[in-house]
């Protein structure tokens, strides 16, 4: 782990140090954009500047963290006493007030090494109502020295009186000569490559888990089982959903299939036909979303919108 | 790292600091302990990232360094090694041997760097103590900590020093309050700070086992107590404590000296059928006499006088019988004072002849 900032974020990386070197940093900020882009990598290494000993850099590019001192060694080694990372725990829902909870009683605590104390909330939307209210107090009246840094993907699901209280900071997606040179630090294969190009958009960490071979097979094989999707065996895609969904993020599985319906789909059928299998596209890309938030099992809900689009392509077909 | 030390002073230290760990971190190092040598000295560490205690023990050392190790494992090792050898214990790279006799075990180690160790120093002023007392002190006031996390500033025990009170500790949930005082035989500087519950527990853990004088040191950020070959710094609430001084009420008209032990057991006899969620019992206060009743929602009761020393008006007041069984159980003399107004007014509990603790109970309504 090193404690640069992150590519195509060097924006809010020199605001932030820019504050923190005049001594006038706000006590909570908010970086939100799309999944993947790197924003907790940002948020990372702003944590890592806040806390550490020696930094060095230069003005235009904002300073960073040396990466060296007993900070930094402690940072990497997630032993920093000063230091803590909150994010949603697996198998739950959403962030819980428990969770936000320690997080106050860990910022009403002094720092051990210096005065400074930093929070990194990432998937910060995820917090409930409860949580968001209960960190709002923590908002409200922050204790000298403390950092809260939170990562958000959906802004505007977080309160509007969270929002109002943060520093905000937008990440964009990141542009070709970014992606080109973070896609050629990571290993794939040709065919991965390919995919990779096809389906990043920007985001580097939306296709990181290509670099696993068994990934971009399963979603070959995926790829092949939509391309005639309207008579593709029911048992073929219930077999494959058994195997892949647990391993494959369920992002690039529909990336992959509004890809490819997108592709096979020649613009025929008639107005209401065309809507419904609009409807029914909107639904596939709300899937992964849908399955956090209530709690669904992910192969059967995503069956059924299978089941659904199948229908709907026919009946475009024989209007 | 090359040391040589003698098993039963190293399985002590190792014993110390090893409680201090936490036993199920998700990361490694934070299991660890942290040896170091250099000076003729091995300094053992641990820390739970709020609080970090520390153990010198003066040995041989054929070659400085510092290393981080499993806390358990080498406490497990050592207290199962022959008690009269020697333990040598050496890095090899990222290893570390360790030898008794003809045991020989190889553990593996992280870098010292990774490891958050002890900050220094950074206390505004220090008062030495006698350690037994501090543990006594910090006994008859730590169980009126709050438990409540929502307000922090009442989970932990304030440590006060100033030039006209001495130390005083004072700890409070909103409902009880339990202050315990005593004046210094030396010039003092005002300063305070709010210990958290775990750090105030070790602190007594470690001033009971301390023979003679012990050093407490209040910082804004830090506290840190030295005992011996023994210390401790954890971090302190940042927060500030209620105004305590308004609490303790001082004009209450009332006074009824009550024998401490008998009505302890009258109490714990009478809260077999009180109410089991607020343990509520009624004192009634008559000429010469206290009557101890509890009832409960099955309509059982239980009713019992104890002498004592009133003759005020009769008074009735409700309490929560757990609040009394702990003032009763912290004070230290014969007999105690419990002064009041009327039924609702909060109600002061001193010892028999002294001023220097004062425990305040809110009655209750029933």
């Amino acid at each position: 782990m090193n404690f640069k900032p992150a590519l195509g974020h060097e924006a809010i990386h020199v605001r932030f140090s820019k504050a923190l070197e005049e001594q006038r940093l706000h006590h909570a900020w908010l970086l939100y954009g799309m999944k993947g882009i790197g924003k907790a990598c940002e948020a990372m290494a702003m944590a890592a500047l806040y806390l550490c000993e020696h930094r060095n850099g230069s003005e235009q590019q904002g300073a960073h963290a040396c990466g060296e001192c007993h900070g930094c060694c402690m940072l990497k080694a997630g032993s920093h006493p000063d230091f803590i990372m909150l994010e949603r725990l697996e198998k739950k829902r959403d962030i819980t007030v428990d969770q936000i909870r320690e997080v106050l009683s860990f910022l009403s605590l002094t720092g051990m090494q210096s005065e400074k104390r930093v929070v990194v909330l990432n998937d910060a939307e995820m917090m409930n109502l409860q949580a968001a209210n209960a960190l709002l107090k923590g908002l409200e009246e922050p204790s000298g020295g403390s950092l809260l840094l939170m990562v958000c993907h959906d802004l505007m699901r977080l309160p509007a009186t969270i929002r109002s209280r943060c520093m905000l900071g937008h990440c964009a997606p990141l542009g070709d000569t970014h992606m080109n040179h973070v896609l050629a630090g990571m290993e794939f294969s040709d065919v991965a490559k390919k995919m990779a190009v096809e389906i990043a958009g920007g985001r580097p960490g939306h296709v990181a888990c290509l670099q696993d071979h068994k990934v971009v097979d399963g979603l070959l094989q995926w790829q092949a089982l939509l391309k005639d999707v309207q008579r593709a065996d029911v048992g073929d895609l219930q077999n494959w959903l058994d195997t892949h969904l647990t391993m494959i993020p369920h992002e690039l599985i529909i990336d992959v299939a509004l890809q490819e319906i997108q592709s096979q789909w020649d613009g025929t059928g008639s107005f209401t036909s065309r809507e419904s299998l609009l409807k029914t596209m909107w639904s596939l890309a709300a899937w992964p979303k849908e399955v956090v938030r209530h709690s669904l099992r992910a192969g059967p809900a995503l069956m059924a919108l299978l089941l659904e689009l199948r229908l709907v392509l026919k009946s475009c077909a024989v209007a | 790292m090359h040391i040589t030390v003698p098993r039963t002073s190293f399985l002590q230290h190792v014993q110390r600091c090893q409680n201090i760990v936490e036993k199920r971190s998700p990361n490694a190092i934070l299991s660890n302990l942290l040896l170091r040598a250099s000076n003729e000295t091995l300094e053992i560490v641990a820390t739970d990232l709020q609080i970090g205690v520390s153990s010198k023990v003066h040995i041989h050392i054929q070659d400085e360094g510092e290393i981080t190790i499993s806390a358990k494992k080498l406490f497990d090792i050592v207290k199962e090694l022959d008690v009269d050898s020697d333990v040598e214990l050496k890095t090899e790279s990222s290893f570390m041997e360790i030898k008794s006799g003809r045991s020989k075990f190889r553990l593996s180690t992280l870098p010292a760097i990774d490891y958050p160790g002890i900050p220094e120093q950074d206390t505004d002023f220090s008062i030495q103590f006698e350690g037994k007392d501090l543990a006594t002190m910090i006994g008859a006031t730590s169980f009126s900590m709050s438990t409540d996390e929502t307000r922090k500033y009442l989970t932990g025990t304030l440590f006060e020093i100033s030039p006209e009170q001495g130390l005083q500790l004072i700890a409070t949930d909103g409902h009880r309050m339990a202050l315990v005082g005593t004046l210094l035989d030396q010039n003092v500087e005002a300063c305070r700070a709010i210990v958290p519950r775990k750090a105030v527990a070790e602190i007594k853990k470690i001033c009971e086992e301390t023979q003679g004088q012990v050093t407490l040191s209040l910082g804004k950020r830090q506290v840190r107590l030295d005992a011996g070959e023994h210390s401790l710094t954890s971090k302190v609430i940042d927060a500030k404590f209620p105004v305590y001084q308004d609490v303790i009420p001082s004009d209450n008209p009332e006074e009824a000296v009550v024998d401490r032990i008998r009505m302890d057991q009258i109490l714990r006899r009478s809260m077999i059928v009180a109410n089991e969620f607020t343990h509520d019992v009624r004192l009634q206060f008559s000429n010469n006499s206290i009557q101890v009743s509890a009832h409960n929602t099955e309509q059982e009761q239980a009713e019992e006088f104890v002498e004592a020393d009133y003759t005020g008006k009769d008074v009735s007041i409700g309490f929560n019988g757990r609040y009394l069984r702990d003032v009763l159980s912290a004070v230290q003399t014969e007999r105690v004072r419990i002064q009041f107004k009327d039924e609702l007014s909060p109600v002061l509990i001193l010892e028999d002849g002294s001023d220097a603790s004062k425990y305040v109970v809110m009655p209750m309504r029933i």
